[in-house]
């Protein structure tokens, strides 16, 4: 009981500095997913065209990025370009995962595109549709459709991997937790509620998928 | 026949899948307000035919629309597939978008048309198909008739010059193909083509102008109605028409 009792006072007097890390974390979150869709729609679309160059150059990034660790992806943004280009922490952190999403993202665009059917791509050039017209109003929204359950589980993996930007330090959720647990000399109470704050950003962001889903649900044909 | 009446001529028309040659120098024409079905058993190259009319496949061969000869590297391909209208065995509305929207899609944002006199013309046209209560609706809520009813006021709604039906009944349950049958008979008109593929023998015989029986990618037989099912000359046909009735 008096585990429990010291469990929430560590919890409630921890709580302004989670909260002004649990933004950080949010912000990272959010700037490298926004900016992962555009780089995976890009490649993509490379991987969708005739041409085997690009076919290529977007095989090559999804083999680069899937073949190294995002930690090693973070420090060479950070720390392996400067002599080429001084980024700060932050933009180190969000683009490494832009990047790092990016791959996995245009793999998951690149499955749901293939699994519109034929016919859909045939009735979009019958009614005179160029590439472009027929991606972007019929190809597009079936297919991001298709992929919000994988897009869901990729941005909760992303939540979960900004915990990395603690080693280029980052005030981010887990590195408030390790810092605390380091200075009390009582890193578990510390895990364990960094746990309860990542538990419950998954938690909502689980249920914004759901709603997501059910709001483009449309019975396919 | 007067060459001014001719809407589409394909000479020598072959098409090859790999080492399989699903047509082999086809000569096909079309007239102006006329009806063409193709008929003949499956994989003889019916469908692989009527797709490359509107130029969904490429293929060999010489094509000429309105007497202006058009190749695979024609730079409006696009612009050039609204003279034709495709009605398609799985109707492949889209499923994202309603019936309304399924119709004024092409108009609206490939013709560029003005949205409202596209709406008030989709309305007119799901009258004419019956469906001007479902103009709300989603693909997925329609039975496989009104889907099909649905898919042909839409190819209807580019003004095509040519209408193409490719088996628009062959995926229909048997009670619903009487009513997708009563819709494409009453488009039959001096101003519309059309080219049909289709099994159902009686309707073909009785809608279409001309029929051409294809098998293994050639064209056996072709001519009017009474001469393809009264007095078939081919073998061939002979044995499919008796396959056909049986």
């Amino acid at each position: 009981m008096t585990g429990l009792i010291n469990f929430a006072n560590a919890f409630v007097d921890s709580s302004p500095l989670f909260l002004k890390a649990l933004g950080l974390t949010l912000s990272i979150t959010t700037c490298s997913l926004l900016l992962s869709l555009p780089i995976a729609l890009f490649f993509t679309f490379l991987s969708l065209t005739k041409k085997k160059v690009l076919i290529q150059i977007s095989k090559l990034y999804i083999y680069l990025i899937r073949g190294t660790p995002l930690i090693v992806q973070i420090f060479v943004l950070y720390f392996g370009l400067t002599n080429i280009i001084k980024l700060n922490a932050f933009v180190s952190a969000s683009f490494a995962l832009a990047v790092h999403n990016g791959a996995y993202i245009s793999e998951i665009f690149r499955g749901a595109i293939n699994s519109i059917g034929l016919g859909q791509f045939e009735a979009s050039k019958s009614l005179g549709m160029n590439a472009f017209k027929m991606y972007r109003r019929i190809i597009l929204p079936q297919a991001i459709k298709r992929s919000i359950p994988s897009l869901g589980n990729q941005f909760i993996i992303t939540l979960k991997d900004s915990s990395l930007a603690a080693f280029i330090s980052m005030n981010e959720l887990f590195n408030v937790a390790t810092t605390l647990g380091a200075n009390t000399f009582d890193q578990m109470t510390y895990l364990l509620i960094v746990s309860v704050y990542y538990l419950g950003l998954v938690f909502i962001f689980t249920l914004l998928t759901r709603l997501l889903e059910k709001k483009l649900h449309y019975a396919e044909i | 026949m007067q060459k001014s009446n001719v809407l589409l001529e394909i000479k020598g028309l072959t098409k090859r899948f790999g080492q399989f040659d699903a047509l082999r120098s086809v000569d096909f024409c079309l007239e102006k307000g006329r009806t063409t079905s193709i008929i003949g058993p499956s994989g003889s190259g019916k469908s692989t035919l009527i797709r490359c009319l509107n130029l969904l496949e490429d293929f060999q061969g010489k094509y000429c629309f309105e007497n202006t000869s058009i190749d695979m590297d024609f730079k409006k391909i696009n612009e050039f597939r609204l003279n034709f209208g495709m009605v398609f065995q799985h109707f492949n509305l889209f499923p994202h978008l309603t019936v309304l929207e399924n119709i004024i899609e092409a108009p609206v944002h490939v013709q560029g048309r003005k949205k409202a006199e596209c709406i008030s013309e989709a309305k007119a046209l799901l009258s004419r198909v019956d469906l001007i209560d479902k103009v709300s609706s989603y693909p997925s809520q329609l039975s496989g008739g009104q889907k099909q009813r649905v898919a042909i006021a839409r190819s209807l709604a580019i003004n095509p010059k040519v209408l193409l039906f490719d088996e628009p009944t062959s995926a229909l349950d048997p009670e619903m193909v009487e009513e997708v049958l009563g819709v494409i008979r009453g488009l039959k008109s001096n101003l519309i083509s059309m080219v049909i593929v289709s099994h159902e023998m009686s309707f073909v015989k009785e809608i279409s102008d001309v029929i051409i029986f294809l098998d293994k990618g050639e064209i056996i037989e072709s001519g009017p109605p009474d001469q393809i099912f009264n007095n078939p000359k081919s073998p061939r046909l002979k044995e499919f028409l008796a396959n056909v009735k049986s």
